[in-house]
């Protein structure tokens, strides 16, 4: 690997409002959970440097507010984003339902250059409380398929249950994405500026 | 210095001090012997002046009342200096290989850079910033000795010297003076000489010496110079110098500057700059129906012709317009975005600060607006350059700049024919039309370019317009997207219709099949009962399994459905999954009306009776426990009986009532028979199916066992009626009295002894009972045994609580004169009631906390 810069990567984190967006964030970031609900006003970002594969990349996460949709946010927040984190509860099934607006906001305002592509994440979280549970793994998972293969994470900020990996997973799939986009060459063959002019018989009669 | 009325000028190796009036030598500063060069200071209460000798640096401050300056420190430095600036408390020294920063009163000085191998120079520049010269090269520095600007000035060659003359730096070369603008550094103009030598600036005017001849160069008035710079395209220019411009109102300037910038935007989209064009209107608001309008196809014809442009704008075809769309897809979710904001949330604003804070990235719309304070800089205040003729006043012509109506986010400006203004303006007053056109053309740039963030787009909340974008879709055979498109403006009668006619014209293909027709049921709700239900009979009847899941789905929509009219519709369109429903109404999702586990029930036994129709059974068969059933039968009457016994929201007469219209054989079905006649209550029909018709004493057992509840009245007595059963059976049916001491003996507490012996024959063997009697008073003694333990204790108990009684009622304080309370402090009063904690401190009763065992 010629470039060894430092890597910044850019994680949105999306989702109805109260499904733990932040408390994710901070149980990563901080190892901190606050079982009291503030709502997050706007967005804020916190950042994490992590090793993926060998590579030291600078995490830089983006915790948006839940209540309004984009409406406040504007495109600057999602432009540039290297992958983008759909949380929902699974005790709340409106929060899993509204998944698809929130993944066909974000990329209608991020515009990514590969829409079909881009790396999603999803995490059904507060799994803390099993026996209220209403969204199953297996709907969940079904969804992720038909979306393209979104990789899917069962969590609890509040216990920590996979919260680690879950995000070990976005920097690796932010960090694919960069990567994929640091090559930016056209795809070969696409123009041919010089077609091989075709045979002529030279007739010699 | 023009106060003080005083000139400083260096010759023959001396600093003098001249009248300015007379140019009369005041002083010759003697100990400036063989000054090289000096650096006057006058922008301060005292001026200071700097002088370089051949290792020395000497300081001066003016001495008012002596009328020259006054010697006030000197500093030794290694070499000799060439040239020197003040910088704050500093002055930075140019010496022959390098640059030195020097603090003056502490002397400590911060190397630089090297000079590069030419004369070093230093110039002073507006906002604390220091040219230095570098080979062909002049760098910013700050008054902190660092860098201020990524990029050095580039000179085409060395520089013979350099001035400074607002807003532009002079260079001299060898054969040209090059003039370069301040703030973008592109070279504005070169002026040819012969052998020019010096050069030096005062003012807005520029001297310049050759060989032979002394020259002063006078700049055009700024207006002049800025709209040369218009006319020429070269609005970046135009648009620094209109920002530094001095003698300009606020509002002129602002309104001069959208114009140019418009200019610019316009003319970055001419060039193919589509991105930083779009980046610009955005900016500036420009109206985004004009910015559609450049595109072919996106706008009805008739509103694209409303509009004018300061440039003949090009035709966009081939991979232009494939690029230009490419901008236009993300300008135009910026504007949509904009349009729907309300207010931009201030914390929102104070993260994105951080984040350009932190990563030196602009975010934020305003990046190309500088701060106006440049203008305002104490350089250029001077009177000097002050334009008679101002000609800002004609650039811009208010006819062609029109606000529309206020828009959420601010105003959208457009050009429009100042002839007749009224049609485009009518149309955008509103922004819901604005909203319709930018999401509408988004469609449209999509399916060029991104046709899979169409789909995003129809999903979410909107603007389209209908009949616009059903047209494109139509024609483009984009069906999905025309289905999401009717569902997210309601349409969901033309949705299915469609749906409905591509599942039978496609084979293959996403939108064939039922699957789409179904997806799109599911999501409707109670509020469109009647498209569900006329929608989902094409599809119960060719795929009546698939069709089940539009009633059975798991989500808010279906469980909004009312499950009644759906059994109805189900039961008539596909009766093969009506039991199915009926199922997942009654296990998943536990309804409990009677109505519908009735007919459950009834499903399930009409089921048990066409399996009975297609095995009948031999005439003499007799009774079949369903135990001993086998193949389908084993299954149906199973899950009759499991349903009887397990629901509890059926009517039993109802099922009943049924059985008997069936006519079927009175031995059939007798389980099923004894479940609903105990759910009627009659236990002893029950019992009697049990004992009598199948013969089989532990059903019956187990039905009691299955029913005894000593709190309900009908449940109660449930062993005594067996014991009935088989003591006093009907009539011509012999008593079965061996069973009977049998369930005496092993249930004999469950059994009301009195009525039971009253049943007893009265030939019954006493022998027989003796088991019975045993066990009796057996238990009858072991009740009486633990109520008198229970009695004793209780007793007891009372004792201990009487004791302390009177312990209680035996403790007392003493309330003297001087005792206090423990709160307040104050003496307590015959005539006060008070209270008394556990530790014997004394209050008042008001004064007593509201914790009455706590002691305050």
């Amino acid at each position: 690997m010629a470039t060894r810069k430092k890597v910044l990567l850019k994680v949105i984190i999306l989702g109805d409002s109260g499904v733990g967006k932040t408390s994710l964030m901070n149980q990563y970031v901080n190892s901190k959970f606050s079982s009291q609900y503030k709502a997050t006003i706007g967005a804020d970002f916190l950042t994490k440097e992590v090793m993926v594969e060998d590579r030291l990349v600078t995490m830089q996460i983006w915790d948006t507010a839940g209540q309004e949709r984009f409406q406040s946010l504007g495109v600057a927040f999602y432009r540039g984003a290297d992958c983008c984190v759909l949380v929902f509860d699974v005790n709340l099934p409106k929060t899993f339902e509204n998944l698809d607006s929130w993944r066909d906001e974000f990329l209608i305002q991020a515009g990514p250059r590969d829409p079909d592509n881009f790396p999603f994440v999803v995490l059904g979280n507060k799994i803390d409380l099993e026996d209220q549970r209403r969204i199953s793994t297996k709907r969940a998972m079904t969804w992720c398929t038909l979306k393209g293969n979104i990789p899917y994470f069962e969590t609890s900020a509040k216990e920590n249950v996979e919260v680690e990996q879950a995000f070990h997973t976005i920097a690796k799939n932010a960090l694919k994405q960069e990567n994929d986009v640091d090559l930016g060459f056209p795809p070969p063959s696409a123009i041919k500026l010089h077609d091989p002019p075709p045979k002529q018989k030279k007739g010699c009669c | 210095m023009t106060e003080e009325r005083v000139m400083v000028a260096l010759a023959d190796t001396y600093v003098h001090i001249l009248r300015a009036d007379d140019i009369e030598v005041i002083t010759k500063l003697s100990a400036t012997k063989g000054a090289s060069s000096y650096a006057l200071d006058a922008s301060g209460l005292t001026p200071r002046l700097a002088v370089c000798t051949r290792k020395k640096l000497l300081f001066f401050r003016w001495a008012p009342e002596q009328g020259t300056f006054a010697f006030w420190k000197e500093l030794v430095t290694p070499q000799e200096a060439k040239a020197i600036v003040w910088a704050g408390d500093s002055v930075c020294v140019g010496f022959r290989r390098e640059y030195s920063l020097i603090h003056v009163s502490s002397g400590s000085t911060t190397e630089l850079f090297p000079t590069g191998g030419g004369e070093p120079s230093c110039l002073l520049v507006p906002d604390a910033n220091i040219l230095l010269g570098k080979e062909h090269l002049s760098v910013f520095v700050g008054y902190d000795g660092k860098p201020s600007r990524k990029q050095a000035l580039a000179w085409s060659e060395l520089p013979l010297a350099v001035a400074y003359s607002f807003p532009y730096v002079l260079g001299l070369l060898s054969k040209s003076i090059e003039v370069r603008s301040m703030h973008t550094q592109n070279l504005v103009q070169a002026i040819p000489l012969t052998k020019p030598r010096f050069l030096t600036a005062k003012g807005s005017a520029v001297y310049v010496a050759t060989t032979y001849s002394i020259f002063r160069l006078i700049p055009f008035p700024l207006p002049i110079q800025i709209n040369e710079l218009v006319e020429e395209r070269l609005y970046e220019e135009a648009i620094c110098l209109t920002e530094v411009a001095p003698g300009i109102e606020s509002i002129k300037r602002q309104e001069q500057l959208l114009y140019i910038r418009m200019l610019y935007a316009f003319s970055l989209f001419v060039k193919g700059s589509y991105d930083a064009a779009m980046r610009l209107f955005f900016q500036l608001k420009v109206n985004p129906a004009q910015i559609i309008s450049l595109f072919p196809d996106l706008l009805p014809m008739e509103m694209r012709l409303g509009y004018k442009y300061p440039f003949n704008m090009p035709e966009l075809t081939g991979t232009q317009l494939d690029a230009a769309l490419e901008a236009l897809v993300k300008y135009l979710p910026q504007v949509r975005s904009a349009l729907i904001r309300q207010a931009q949330s201030r914390t929102a604003r104070a993260a994105l600060l951080k984040f350009e804070a932190e990563t030196g990235e602009a975010v934020l719309d305003d990046t190309l607006a500088k701060p106006a304070s440049d203008a305002a800089s104490p350089d250029v205040a001077g009177p000097s350059s002050g334009p008679e003729l101002d000609p800002a006043e004609d650039t811009i012509d208010p006819s062609r700049i029109v606000l529309l109506g206020t828009l959420s986010s601010g105003s959208t400006i457009m050009f429009v024919d100042p002839a007749d203004p009224s049609t485009v303006l009518t149309l955008f007053r509103d922004t819901k039309v604005l909203r319709q056109i930018v999401d509408t053309s988004l469609l449209k740039a999509y399916l060029k370019v991104q046709p899979s963030l169409a789909r995003s787009l129809l999903r979410i909340d909107n603007a389209c317009h209908v009949e616009e974008c059903e047209d494109v879709l139509i024609k483009a055979a984009k069906f999905e997207e025309l289905v999401l498109l009717y569902k997210s403006k309601g349409l969901h009668r033309k949705s299915l219709e469609m749906l409905r006619k591509l599942a039978k014209n496609h084979s293959t293909g996403p939108m064939s099949g039922p699957t789409p027709s179904i997806e799109y049921l599911r999501d409707l709700g109670v509020d469109h009962l009647d498209l569900i239900l006329e929608f989902s009979v094409w599809i119960l009847a060719s795929h009546p399994k698939s069709a089940l899941s539009i009633f059975t789905h798991d989500n808010e929509a279906v469980r909004s459905l009312p499950m009644d009219s759906i059994v109805a519709h189900i039961e008539s369109h596909a009766p093969t999954v009506a039991q199915a429903y009926l199922e997942y109404v009654v296990f998943d999702r536990k309804s409990t009306s009677s109505k519908l586990h009735n007919k459950l029930a009834f499903t399930y036994l009409n089921a048990v009776v066409t399996a009975l129709k297609a095995a009948p059974r031999a005439k003499s068969a007799g009774p079949v426990k369903v135990a001993n059933e086998r193949g389908t039968l084993a299954t149906v009457r199973g899950q009759l009986l499991d349903f009887l016994r397990a629901s509890t929201h059926y009517e039993p007469a109802r099922i009943l009532s049924r059985l008997a219209q069936l006519k079927l054989e009175e031995t059939e079905l007798y389980e099923e028979r004894a479940v609903l006649l105990a759910g009627l209550g009659s236990h002893e029909e029950a019992l009697i199916i049990y004992v009598y018709g199948l013969a089989d004493h532990d059903m019956a057992v187990e039905h009691c066992n299955r029913y005894y509840d000593p709190e309900l009245e009908s449940h109660r007595d449930v062993y005594l009626t067996l014991l009935k059963v088989y003591l006093a059976p009907p009539e011509t049916i012999p008593a079965q009295p061996e069973p009977a001491m049998d369930l005496l003996n092993a249930y004999s507490s469950r059994i009301d002894i009195p009525r039971a012996l009253e049943l007893l024959p009265p030939d019954t063997p006493l022998a027989s009972l003796l088991p019975f009697f045993d066990a009796v008073l057996k238990s009858k003694s072991e009740l009486y045994r633990r109520n008198l333990v229970l009695r004793n204790l209780l007793r007891s108990e009372n004792l201990l609580v009487r004791e302390q009684l009177i312990q209680e009622r035996s403790r007392y304080v003493v309330i003297e004169e001087n005792r206090m309370c423990g709160v307040c402090h104050k003496r307590i009063l015959s005539s006060q009631s008070f209270a008394v904690y556990p530790n014997n401190v004394v209050v008042h009763y008001r004064c007593a906390s509201k914790d009455r065992d706590v002691c305050p």
